[in-house]
């Protein structure tokens, strides 16, 4: 066998091609009966038809849970999942922390040190001693 | 050529009454490449086929709960209620032509609901033949000197079970526990492999010898007798011994073969429902957008040998190794660089510790030049499908590995 | 205080209760010990222990001062009735005494407690009363209609209707409530209400009315004046309008089968004439007025409190149109209305809390569960 494949699976680069939205779920819970909902109740009433409209690849989900604060849970595609508790905000807070929710990639918060990452190799090369100018001693 | 009557196609495929015998049929027969000298399914043995199916029901009971429960996979209907598969169509760009109950479809695999009529086994069919078609084609139009096992592990990589099964995952479908009819039909459903159960490797193929375990298995042959990755494959059988089989025991089948047939399915799908334009970009954006790097794929075990055999093919001088550069011949870490060169021509470097390991690195570096070359411009012959395309002008395609 | 008390108070005080019957009688008098203690002029006599006393102070047999130093009966002051000088008798025959002294007879008439029933008034019926003919009290005629009126169109027509026979009434200076009379009026007369229009923005509900030419208003002042002085049932103003009919000019189609009778209304869908919702509510005589004769014909009524906040028909017919659809109080509901969130494929709406167990069930997980545990035996 002069040569032989090595089986491997090709990497994805998301947004190279296709993009896919890592947030894939949101939850909302509400209660009907306590105060610290009432942002969350309006949220939904008017905020949230526009919400679904504009991120149709984001699948909600809204059901009750009495007797507890209002929490929005996102479910990552990762499989983690952020969950923010919106007690007694503003439906307007409510917005930017849905916002929130949607736009992360559901992974730990971590300090990114180098802007840019890539797979592919360096165009330059690395820098070879054995090359160019070499000094006979 | 004739322009295929697709809307035909999706059609037949939607509607529950439409007969889908004819498609398994062909997948239980697409082990057989066409350079094979066995004969294709006849046509008159199709038609048995169909008549023989005993006919499903073909509409399933009313929705009500403890229906629901009966049913091997969801309702129809239940499609256009799931948030989660409209979530889905969306987060895929899919078509609006694709309808969701067509990825509802796809989502159930032939364990979950072994009638044709309501599982994915015939879009996965299409799908898989037009993912390999658009990849092979790919392949060889831009890499036209690869070794047939590196195009083998490439295909492996772009549209192997593996990459379509972690393709599923990244696009957040999530696996029911169990199918049933009660379930979401955003959920990928199939019968698990129970736990513990060992999986047994492919028997029963078209390769002759095949108890022969140890017997040399050449790549010509694994052209003929293996699949698109050089993977062994059942061979045919009796078609109604066949179903038979498959209706008896539904064995469970692993997640990741789960999710690999609803990739397919997809693609197929798009296919039927959005044309074919829309498949390709689809594969384009999804499947063509992946990182991979091909130069990482090759295994040699004797690269100068095999240069040398390359050089006698083609009417090159002789490779003959030179160093280059070295330093610390005596110390604990030499370096020694060495180039291979045919006559004037250097064909590759590598450097290395030793002065074998330097050639051998040198001889893998050149033997990755021949075989990496790649034209400009690549048009792939599916190019050719679209309407006003340009004249075709013949690519070209290398002899591949050398022979040794 | 307890109710044997109470009626022993009467019976000592003399009272108001002409006849105490004798079970009540016997079941107060046995407590002679607790009256004593309650009332403390019964031992206040000359010989009590602090008269006694008092004269020993003061040396003589009439001291001065205060009777009874420790103050009156408090009975004694609420009743403001001059104590018996002798109380030797017996408290029963005080009782009698008093009753007969101080009740509502005329002079000359004495009260005897009865023995036996012979010669008392016959009250009720002694058996055999569902053999008894029924009287003219017995027969039940509703105020309102049969159905209530639930739709929008009908209710306006209600209102619409009201309102014009109390601009009529206001018209012929009759008594306003009298138009609550006539439960339903004839189909002609209706007709000739419903073409009549009001004036939009016309504060004075007498001069409201346009008609719809001089012999229609010549026929509905005809009809009215009747309903005021004519005996108050349905069928009479019915005769008096076939007669009305005569000089009218209106086209009639008379419905031969009575189909459209049996509506509401006669099948008419909707008020033609917007006009009566801006109609004001101010005066109360005709506020009580309209809204009687507006519940009569719709068959909804309306609570003291939503009547003083009413102030123009518009708000009564508004009132009417919230109770029949009351706003959700739950948020749920309220989404499940909403037409676009329904429009959204990916928004998933629940009206009860979700559990583990609603996502084993849509994952398929809880027949394997339930299986499980039938199988150990621990669900059955």
């Amino acid at each position: 066998m002069p040569v032989q494949g090595i089986r491997t699976v090709t990497a994805a680069r998301n947004g190279v091609g296709a993009f896919i939205l890592q947030c894939k779920r949101l939850d909302f819970h509400y209660c009907d009966w306590a105060g610290s909902s009432r942002g969350m109740v309006a949220y939904l009433k008017h905020h949230l038809p526009a919400f679904a409209k504009a991120n149709p690849q984001i699948e909600i989900r809204v059901s009750p849970r009495p007797h507890k604060h209002p929490v929005i849970k996102g479910h990552y595609i990762n499989g983690r999942e952020k969950a923010v508790c919106v007690r007694n905000l503003e439906p307007e807070q409510i917005v930017q922390k849905t916002n929130l929710l949607k736009q992360a990639s559901g992974e730990k918060l971590k300090r990114t040190k180098k802007p840019v990452t890539s797979l592919n190799e360096s165009v330059r090369g690395i820098w070879s001693p054995y090359h160019g100018g070499l000094k006979s001693v | 050529m004739k322009r295929l009557q697709l809307q035909r196609w999706s059609s037949s495929v939607l509607s529950a009454q439409a007969r889908t015998g004819g498609r398994l049929q062909h997948r239980l027969y697409n082990g057989i490449r066409h350079q094979s000298t066995a004969s294709p399914a006849a046509p008159t043995a199709n038609d048995q086929l169909i008549e023989e199916e005993p006919l499903a029901p073909s509409i399933h009971p009313p929705n009500s709960r403890q229906s629901k429960y009966q049913l091997p996979s969801p309702p129809v209907e239940a499609a256009r209620e799931s948030a989660k598969l409209a979530a889905l169509h969306a987060r895929l760009y899919l078509p609006s032509r694709l309808p969701l109950e067509t990825l509802a479809r796809s989502l159930v695999d032939a364990s979950a609901d072994p009638n044709p009529k309501f599982n994915n086994e015939s879009l996965a069919t299409l799908g898989h033949d037009l993912l390999t078609h658009y990849t092979s084609e790919y392949l060889i139009c831009t890499y036209p000197r690869l070794p047939l096992t590196v195009i083998f592990a490439a295909m492996y990589a772009y549209v192997g079970p593996k990459t379509l099964a972690a393709m599923a995952r990244e696009w957040g479908v999530e696996s029911a526990a169990a199918p049933g009819g009660e379930v979401d039909p955003g959920y990928l459903q199939f019968k698990r492999i129970p736990p513990g159960a060992d999986l047994k490797p492919v028997t029963g193929t078209a390769r002759p010898h095949e108890d022969q375990a140890h017997w040399r298995k050449s790549i010509t042959s694994s052209v003929v007798y293996d699949n698109e990755f050089g993977d062994p494959v059942k061979g045919p059988k009796n078609p109604s011994e066949q179903s038979k089989q498959d209706a008896q025991n539904i064995k469970g089948v692993t997640a990741e073969q789960a999710n690999a047939t609803f990739v397919r399915a997809v693609m197929g799908a798009i296919y039927l429902h959005a044309g074919r334009p829309a498949a390709k970009r689809f594969f384009e954006q999804h499947f063509l957008s992946r990182h991979l790097n091909i130069s990482d794929l090759f295994n040699f075990s004797q690269p100068a040998r095999d240069l040398s055999r390359l050089c006698a093919r083609e009417n090159f001088e002789q490779p003959v190794a030179r160093i280059i550069s070295e330093t610390g011949r005596k110390s604990r870490h030499p370096v020694f660089v060495v180039g291979i060169y045919s006559g004037q021509d250097k064909l590759g470097e590598g450097a290395g510790a030793s002065l074998l390991e330097a050639r051998s690195r040198a001889a893998v570096a050149a033997l990755k030049g021949w075989y990496l070359y790649s034209p400009l411009n690549v048009r792939v012959p599916s190019s050719m499908e679209e309407e006003g395309a340009a004249p075709w002008k013949p690519v070209h395609v290398d002899l591949g590995e050398v022979i040794v | 205080m307890r109710p044997s008390l109470r009626l022993l108070n009467l019976e000592v005080q003399g009272s108001r209760a002409l006849y105490v019957c004798s079970v009540c009688r016997q079941e107060a008098r046995p407590r002679p010990i607790v009256a004593r203690q309650f009332l403390r002029h019964a031992s206040s006599n000359a010989d009590s222990l602090s008269e006694r006393v008092r004269r020993k102070i003061w040396g003589t047999d009439n001291p001065p001062g205060l009777k009874d130093p420790y103050g009156e009966s408090l009975l004694e002051k609420r009743f403001g009735k001059p104590k018996p000088q002798q109380q030797e008798e017996s408290q029963v025959e005080e009782t009698d005494e008093l009753a007969e002294s101080s009740d509502g007879l005329e002079p000359g008439v004495s009260y005897e407690p009865a023995t036996s029933w012979h010669g008392l008034e016959r009250v009720g019926h002694l058996g055999g009363w569902s053999d008894a003919p029924p009287s003219e009290a017995d027969t039940y005629g509703s105020f309102g209609p049969k159905k209530k009126l639930y739709k929008k169109g009908p209710l306006s027509l209600a209102a619409h209707q009201a309102a014009v026979e109390i601009s009529l009434m206001h018209a012929l200076n009759k008594p306003l409530t009298n138009v609550c009379n006539v439960v339903e009026h004839d189909k002609s007369v209706f007709k000739m209400i419903w073409q009549t229009k009001i004036l939009p923005n016309s504060t004075n509900w007498g001069e409201a009315l346009e008609y719809r030419n001089e012999n229609a208003k010549k026929s509905l002042f005809y009809i009215f004046e009747q309903i005021g002085s004519a005996q108050p049932e349905t069928a009479k103003p019915a005769d008096e309008n076939a007669e009305v009919e005569e000089f009218e000019d209106f086209e009639e189609f008379e419905d031969p089968s009575g189909a459209a009778s049996k509506q509401a209304f006669f099948g008419y869908q909707d008020a033609r004439f917007k006009g009566f919702l801006t109609l004001p509510l101010t005066d109360p005589a005709t506020k009580f007025a309209f809204l009687k004769r507006f519940s009569q014909l719709s068959g909804h009524f309306f609570p003291d409190n939503i009547v003083s906040q009413i102030s123009t028909v518009k708000q009564a017919v508004d009132y009417i149109q919230g109770q029949l659809h009351p706003k959700p109080k739950k948020l749920a509901e309220h989404l499940e209305n909403n037409k676009r969130l329904q429009a959204m494929p990916n928004i998933k709406i629940f009206s009860k809390r979700q559990t583990t167990l609603h996502r084993d069930d849509e994952m398929g997980r809880r027949k394997i569960i339930e299986s499980e545990l039938r199988a150990r035996g621990l669900l059955e």
